[in-house]
């Protein structure tokens, strides 16, 4: 049984209506490239988050496949226009051994 | 055993001469004795700035699933259930290792919170478990400021004293392929570059860490493990007996040092 | 405004086949190396309206942080970013795909690098052109292979 991906979503700057915020999420996930071997010498077999997608308010904004060279923690931080009517901003990843998550936080104007 | 030879004179080279002190990024560190210095004033700029933002700091992910273990949201039973707001664990992180009676041994923090999810409906196994670390990095910032507050009770103070006694022999005894004690590198070799990184004071005050060459968080356990792997020792296991008493001992050579909460580390 | 007289020596993103030999030779990759498909060479891509934030010297190889903030060119709007690394086992760091059609677009991330090397920012537009721009970075430690 695999500990939890500890998955993180924040924003900088007051929350307004048309405002430009950085969203900021993370994930603890152990972004295992493939390449590195454990204490034993046996190679750490590859299982990467390989696609990322933010949706505003059940509308896809951005959708992002990652690579081996993304670090664990992942850290990806993109814009996210606040609507008039505020809203919700979730974020779900998928990893090579097909695990999912999702993330999600409620935009307060 | 022309490869030992060869270890020992780069060793030996680098031991008598002073390097440029750090990584490539220049780390400002201050002229004068470095032996009082947190890991803290060994990282670069960039490091600090990714520390100081929460939003970028990746302890941050730790420290949310401890606030939310410690409320109940998570799953699990809630610590405050017994605890009480965290704000009344303030003083608790300060005074492990401590001797436990009970198990005969010294034990950390990690291992009391171990012991705590025991009494749970879903007891937690593993020093590095994802939930012991993060209550352990909750429990550590909780305390950030305050100084280490190691005080044996009475009746355990000779057992105590023994336990410190154990640790000081074993941070000056030579162990290893490389034949090295903690005391060579963290007392004498202080600001010095080794193995891509920089050699500090080794003072326990940023515990949990998360390491970047680890990719995650880990406990002062880990890293002491890391450091018999790192002079080609015999790798104790997690828990042993020397680990707590080594920890023990760097507690009391970091007194009046405050605790920093968890930290970044390379 | 082209870059080939930045253009490190060791570029070699249109040959993924040496890059993947290399690292089967170490062997220990056994992920499908990634084929970066472009129309065109970077570096005959103009940089324009392309700003990158990377530190000429990383503190350590496991997590260099990297920045972007790019601006498209008047009447279009941004489709896509790509982060590519050409030094790395599998140099396709990141491709991003934007929804929104918006002008500007400011990312942050943290990359792995198996060696120093330039990172690569490649954006695409609605009209199907690209700009790419670089930046550089000397690294001390590699991210790839570290055991400790």
């Amino acid at each position: 049984m695999s500990s939890p991906i500890l998955t993180r979503l924040a924003w900088t700057g007051p929350v307004k209506a048309g405002a430009n915020l950085e969203a900021r999420w993370s994930a603890a996930h152990p972004m295992d490239s493939g390449f590195r071997v454990d204490d034993s010498g046996r190679q750490i077999p590859k299982n990467i988050i390989h696609t990322v997608r933010a949706y505003l308010n059940d509308r896809l904004i951005m959708e992002a496949d990652l690579g081996t060279a993304m670090t664990s923690p992942v850290y990806l931080a993109f814009p996210v226009l606040v609507p008039p009517e505020g809203g919700i901003v979730k974020v779900i990843w998928k990893d090579d051994l097909g695990q999912m998550g999702e993330t999600q936080q409620r935009l307060v104007l | 055993m022309r490869w030992l030879l060869l270890l020992y004179l780069i060793f030996g080279a680098s031991l008598i001469s002073r390097a440029q002190g750090g990584s490539p990024e220049i780390l400002n560190l201050p002229k004068g004795p470095l032996n009082h210095l947190s890991g803290q004033a060994f990282l670069s700029p960039s490091l600090r700035a990714i520390q100081n933002d929460p939003g970028t700091n990746p302890v941050s992910l730790w420290l949310d699933q401890g606030k939310a273990l410690w409320l109940g949201q998570a799953g699990q039973a809630s610590c405050a259930e017994c605890h009480g707001n965290i704000e009344k664990m303030r003083q608790a992180a300060t005074h492990f290792p401590k001797w436990s009676v009970k198990q005969q041994k010294l034990i950390n923090l990690e291992d009391q919170i171990l012991t705590c999810s025991e009494r749970t409906q879903r007891p937690l196994k593993g020093l590095e478990n994802t939930d012991v670390l993060s209550l352990s990095a909750l429990l550590h910032q909780t305390s950030a400021g305050l100084n280490f507050q190691i005080v044996p009770k009475d009746e355990t103070l000779q057992r105590w004293q023994l336990e410190l006694n154990e640790g000081a022999k074993l941070f000056t005894t030579r162990i290893g392929r490389m034949n090295l004690a903690c005391t060579h590198c963290h007392d004498l070799n202080i600001g010095k570059t080794m193995r891509a990184d920089v050699i500090s004071p080794g003072h326990p005050t940023g515990f949990p860490i998360f390491k970047l060459s680890w990719q995650s968080m880990g406990s002062v356990d880990r890293r002491l493990r890391a450091c018999y792997s790192g002079v080609q020792a015999e790798v104790p296991a997690p828990g042993s007996p020397e680990l707590r008493q080594l920890e023990l001992f760097l507690k009391s050579r970091a007194q009046g040092m405050p605790i920093e909460g968890p930290s970044l580390r390379r | 405004m082209n870059n080939t007289s930045k253009l490190p020596i060791s570029f070699q993103v249109q040959s993924p086949m040496r890059r993947s030999g290399l690292a089967w030779a170490l062997g220990t990759c056994l992920a499908v190396p990634h084929q970066v498909v472009l129309s065109k060479p970077l570096n005959e891509l103009s940089s324009e309206g392309i700003e990158l934030v990377f530190p000429r010297l990383a503190d350590t190889g496991n997590a260099v942080p990297f920045e972007a903030l790019v601006t498209a060119p008047t009447g279009l709007h941004l489709k896509a970013l790509k982060v590519i690394l050409p030094e790395n086992p599998n140099p396709e760091a990141l491709h991003l795909k934007i929804m929104d059609q918006p002008v500007q677009y400011r990312l942050k991330t943290r990359l792995r690098l198996a060696a120093s090397q330039s990172v690569w920012l490649v954006a695409y537009f609605n009209d199907g052109s690209e700009r790419a721009n670089h930046a550089p970075t000397i690294i001390t430690s590699t991210a790839c292979l570290d055991e400790s």
